[in-house]
């Protein structure tokens, strides 16, 4: 199933995530057959987080002592000359 | 609640300010397209431990420490990270990624270093259900697979076809620079020792095996058992 969006437009994608999925930190992308590296490289991507229960981690693990960083070198990608810093949050 | 936590902005990279020997959980993805992938390297005055790697968690907190970490160019970390007073660079490669102010300001709590890193991280919580599994099993010799990627994942026309339950184990070799991955499925390594930069005994969703920072991945096959494939 393909879904398509114009450049500068938005779509809303909605999942019913089970209760019992594992927690953890993962990352979307656009999967679309040769133009996937195109598309990550103009900024389809992010860290998705599915949380811990809380009563499973040590005050350091919990949110309120979390940062986040994602790292990535698109910018030097595309071509233009536009570089995009990497971030702490 | 994050984006409170941003103090200030320098040269165009966001610092991040924390509180000195205090611990924090830094949750980092990696995506570089170019698939380079590369080693992501903390300062000397902070001591991290890597603690989850492709969001499960590693089975003991305190058995890969820094100050450096392999990871490709799809690959997620989950970091245990405490830092002396300073300012600091988190690099990839040679690059500044990140930079963190680490100062002795503010009321502590119970994150706070005890001088004793593995009481201070505790034990990780269990696996999930679909994760807990024996890495000794028997696999059926129709189960293994050796899967060569060269000349690029597009290239590759194999097939396997699984059926839920079933364990295979699989010797991925030449991923080159577009790791193996199968989306959503994390595999166990079961390489003796590990292999290039993981560990025997962890989970994965992503995989390297090649060059320039898995060499040993040519001579040591990577072995892989995937569970509830389905």
């Amino acid at each position: 199933m393909d879904r398509f969006v114009e450049g500068g437009q938005c779509l809303d994608y909605m999942w019913d995530i089970a209760a019992d999925h594992p927690a953890g930190t993962y990352w979307y992308h656009p999967h679309y057959h040769t133009l996937t590296n195109a598309q990550v490289s103009g900024g389809a991507f992010g860290m998705l987080i599915i949380d811990d229960n809380q009563n499973d981690v040590n005050d350091w693990g919990s949110v309120d002592n979390e940062k986040i960083l994602q790292i990535s070198n698109t910018g030097s990608l595309m071509g233009n000359g536009v570089t995009r810093g990497n971030e702490i949050m | 609640m994050c984006l409170a936590k941003i103090l200030s902005i320098v040269n165009c990279t966001i610092r991040s300010q924390i509180e000195a020997n205090k611990w924090y959980r830094l949750r980092t993805s990696v995506v570089t397209p170019d698939g380079g992938g590369g080693t992501v390297k903390f300062d000397e005055s902070c001591t991290v431990y890597k603690v989850a790697s492709d969001g499960v968690y590693h089975s003991n907190f305190t058995a890969q420490n820094g100050p450096s970490f392999v990871m490709t160019g799809a690959s997620r970390a989950d970091f245990a990270i405490k830092c002396t007073s300073g300012k600091f660079d988190i690099k990839l490669g040679n690059g500044v990624a990140a930079k963190i102010h680490a100062d002795l300001f503010g009321t502590t709590s119970g994150a706070v270093s005890s001088g004793n890193d593995a009481n201070d991280l505790g034990s990780p919580p269990s696996k999930p259900a679909s994760l807990q599994v024996d890495a000794n099993v028997m696999v059926p010799e129709s189960n293994k697979k050796d899967i060569d990627l060269t000349g690029g994942f597009i290239g590759y026309t194999g097939s396997v076809n699984i059926e839920y339950g079933q364990t295979h184990e699989w010797v991925i070799s030449q991923s080159g620079p577009h790791p193996f991955h199968l989306h959503l499925y994390h595999m166990l390594i079961v390489t003796p020792g590990g292999c290039g930069a993981h560990i025997e005994g962890e989970f994965y969703d992503t995989i390297s095996s090649t060059e320039p920072w898995s060499v040993p991945c040519r001579s040591y096959p990577l072995y892989l058992n995937l569970f509830d494939f389905a």
